[in-house]
């Protein structure tokens, strides 16, 4: 314990520098309205900027990077709250509470429980960096292809669980995922599926292209069918800005829940942050005495998932820092810009890099209240802007996710993709079919499918493999469990009761 | 008199078109020049395309930018170099799995190699065969021990089917005579995470990004796929010092390629700005660090490398039912 603090004296000490708190601020800054802007996102933020950090010094350059990294996953939740626009595939569950409390003319509340959930989700995901580490590597490791399998299944299961309508529309939404996410080379056999000879489906259909088209432009284009006069984004009386009394003893708790799910879940590399956001929804809708009510603007429903998502931005470092395994796009460039310096990143890097290691750790404290002090005052800013009039509010919105697309892969086909993806989600939405489940088997269904045959080929074809292993066998029975719990005639009449109110 | 008229005007036109084309050659580069990564940011590509590129610009008198046009394993950028004008504004950077692997390995291809010539090799980076902390061998010669040994019991890791990994091991198991099971990842990371969790437990992976995880022990070198030691594991033989392959070298490498019909003072103008750039010192030392070799040089001596390449894998993608996928 004694060597921590000193660990993180030596951190604070580098990281505390003038030029270093500068670099913190600027990433922040970027990172927030990167994460504003739908669509644009971190990585190719970082990505333009990384060829400025290689004349830094290495810490300063990771202070920076890293910041806009978090600073992002910080905006994206704005976007998500206002305007119903996940910018970063983890945002995707909050636009399912947050977007319904700006209706109801909570949206300051929802900014500011998304705020400090997330400050308080950030300085647990540091402490567990910190003190942690080494250990939740190992953990990691732990988790091999049939673990990564249960884990999708038991995930997929609970997608079903989110929806708020017809069972029955939201499995037929997920295994239309599921069929979607098969597009593009299959990673077992190398053979393309689905692509119609098309080189621009060769890698898949892109998430950002999909959460673009199912959530946000449909909202757009179902606002534009309502007369011009009753067409205002919100209700026109603004509440207070805070939370209140009520909400905040609501939100503590979730928060804390979602902090925890989400310091795990972003250990284990690829897929953590979306995981940790949708299991803390599904997990704040099972603990709930109201669990009805959730998708009418819970602030339980946004308190979770943002602090789980910011956890697991945090804790995603370990992979990489002490594995040099990146678990996100982001977490690669960083990678990138580390074998630049001559460093290699892995558990070397703690003994070898300790003022780099304990530094970046630090500046991550600092990064995290710069944040809260940079948005808080914002949130009354962000607010306003819903009064902007639609029809000026709506073509802006629709340009920059036209730019974020775009940015993602520099690719105006895929702008073309999110038009006509949009106009099935437009559909989809006129017959109530949810697009969340649908996205979670977009993203988890190739995982689990690949997963599964890697397992099958590493047991040469023997299924026991799956109930051998003990992480593996505890996650298939808690799937097998919510199963029966979606089944229980109970819920489902309770469910359809939901559906006719 | 119409045919001769319609000679005249052909010859003018000719003529004209002639003119153009000197001028474009004599005033090249008069606009912006975008090299293409058909990678995502990040990785030795991109990291290579984007140290090269400022020094091009500075001696081409304009702004040179790197654009990544990510996917179909290099078939975008591909894509993207031949619908642009032949005209040395549009350069594809390149590697050994995007040139070459693609091209063999899908029916239809994706793009035709004939279609592009050379301009400058960059860098090539060293291969090494890694394996899991817990394989029970430490050597080449005892992996070959084991595996015959021990046949169907052993798992190779690649970071996807027709990667350069998955080709690397599929040629040494062929030259060796044993036999592992392929297992592929969806990328070099998961590929890694399995090796160090021994779920598999060898893979072929270029020296430069295992260096960290060498270094740390949280995976063994044991062989360097090199004719020359390295400096980061020195007391690992080479595969061809061991006498079990002898000559063994499939590098990875890194190049300039532009589209077949641009012309040649073009093609040669850039090929010495590229040359000039990796004599660099900052340039090359950056490279060395990240454990790659300046190449530079001739473009013929680049089409050599990657066309040599080619031949040594299309059998091998034959052996495996991989061509025409």
């Amino acid at each position: 314990m004694a060597e921590l603090f000193q660990h993180l004296s030596t951190g604070f000490g580098a990281a505390l520098t003038l030029s270093n708190l500068g670099f913190a601020l600027i990433g922040c800054l970027l990172g927030t309205l990167i994460g504003v802007l739908p669509g644009l996102g971190a990585v190719a933020t970082v990505a333009m900027l990384l060829p400025v950090t290689y004349g830094l010094d290495p810490l300063s350059g990771m202070i920076m990077l890293a910041s806009i990294y978090y600073g992002a996953q910080y905006g994206g939740s704005t976007t998500a709250i206002l305007v119903n626009l996940p910018g970063e595939s983890s945002s995707v569950v909050t636009c399912l509470d947050g977007y319904r409390m700006a209706r109801n003319g909570r949206a300051g509340a929802a900014l500011s429980v998304a705020a400090l959930g997330s400050l308080f989700a950030g300085i647990v995901g540091t402490l567990f960096i910190a003190g942690l580490g080494p250990l939740l590597a190992g953990v990691s490791q732990r988790f091999n292809s049939p673990e990564y399998f249960a884990l999708m299944v038991f995930g997929l299961i609970g997608s079903v669980v989110l929806a708020n309508g017809s069972v029955l529309k939201a499995i037929a939404m997920v295994f239309l995922g599921l069929l979607v996410g098969l597009v593009g080379i299959d990673v077992t056999s190398g053979t393309l599926r689905y692509t119609f000879g098309s080189l621009q489906l060769y890698d898949g259909i892109g998430f950002v292209v999909l959460a673009l088209g199912f959530f946000g432009i449909p909202e757009i284009m179902s606002n534009l069918e309502k007369p011009a006069s009753t067409r205002s984004v919100m209700v026109a009386s603004y509440d207070s800005l805070m939370p209140t009394r009520e909400e905040v003893r609501r939100a503590v708790p979730a928060s804390i829940r979602g902090t925890l799910l989400g310091s795990f879940l972003g250990i284990l590399p690829g897929g953590g942050g979306i995981l940790a956001a949708f299991s803390s929804y599904a997990l704040e809708k099972r603990v709930s005495k109201t669990p009805e009510r959730f998708g009418t603007g819970m602030v339980e429903g946004v308190a979770g998932p943002e602090s789980a998502n910011n956890a697991a931005a945090q804790t995603a470092f370990i992979p990489m820092l002490t594995l040099g395994i990146p678990s996100h796009p982001v977490m690669a460039l960083m990678m990138g810009a580390l074998l630049v310096h001559g460093m290699a990143p892995g558990s070397s890097i703690m003994v070898n890099q300790p003022v780099l290691f304990w530094g970046l750790v630090a500046s991550m404290f600092i990064g995290n209240l710069m944040l809260v002090i940079i948005n808080l005052p914002m949130i009354g800013i962000w607010v306003q802007l819903l009064k902007v009039p639609y029809r000026l509010l709506f073509p802006a919105v629709l340009i920059f996710c036209c730019i974020g697309i775009y940015s993602v892969n520099n690719s105006a086909f895929e702008v073309m993709l999110a038009a006509f993806v949009a106009t099935l989600g437009y559909v989809f939405y006129k017959l109530g079919c949810e697009p969340a489940p649908f996205l979670l088997a977009v993203v988890l269904g190739p995982m689990m499918e690949e997963n599964l045959r890697r397992s099958m080929t590493l047991s040469r074809g023997d299924p026991a493999i799956f109930v051998e292993r003990p992480i593996c066998l505890a996650l298939l029975v808690l799937s097998a469990l919510l199963v029966a719990l979606i089944a229980l005639p109970s819920i489902r009449k309770r469910r359809e009761e939901t559906f006719v109110e | 008199m119409i045919r001769a008229l319609a000679a005249a005007a052909a010859a003018l036109t000719l003529a004209a078109g002639w003119a153009t084309a000197t001028l474009a050659q004599d005033n090249y580069p008069s606009k912006q020049i975008t090299i293409l990564v058909g990678s995502p940011p990040g990785g030795p590509t991109d990291t290579f395309a984007r140290l090269v590129a400022p020094e091009m610009s500075k001696r081409l008198g304009q702004t040179v930018v790197v654009e990544n046009r990510p996917g179909a394993a290099g078939g975008i950028a591909a894509q993207g170099t031949l619908q642009a004008p032949a005209d040395g504004y549009t350069l594809w950077f390149t590697t050994t799995s995007h040139l070459v692997i693609p091209t063999i390995m899908r029916d239809p291809p994706p793009f035709a190699r004939d279609a592009l010539r050379p301009v400058a090799g960059v860098a090539y980076g060293p291969g090494a065969l890694l394996a899991s902390p817990k394989a029970p061998f430490s050597t080449l010669e005892e992996f070959v021990a084991y595996a015959k040994a021990h046949p169907d019991e052993l798992n190779f890791g690649s970071s996807g089917v027709g990667s350069n990994a998955h080709i690397v091991m599929e040629r040494i198991m062929d030259q060796l005579g044993i036999k592992l099971t392929h297992v592929p990842y969806n990328g070099n990371g998961p590929a890694m995470a399995a090796l160090m969790a021994n779920e598999v437990q060898v893979m072929g992976g270029d020296l430069g990004s295992a260096r960290g995880n060498i270094q740390d022990g949280t995976v063994k070198a044991i062989s360097i796929l090199a004719l020359d030691r390295s400096s980061i594991a020195p007391g690992v033989k080479t595969a061809d010092e061991t006498g079990l392959l002898p000559g063994f070298n499939p590098v990875f490498y890194l190049g300039f390629v532009v589209r077949a019909e641009t012309p040649d003072p073009i093609v040669a103008k850039l090929n010495g700005v590229v040359d000039e750039a990796l004599a660099e010192p900052a340039v090359k030392e950056q490279i060395e660090k990240a454990q790659f070799v300046v190449l530079g040089g001739a473009p013929e001596e680049f089409r050599k490398l990657y066309e040599d390449d080619a031949a040594a894998t299309r059998p091998i993608l034959e052996k495996l039912g991989l061509v025409g996928k």
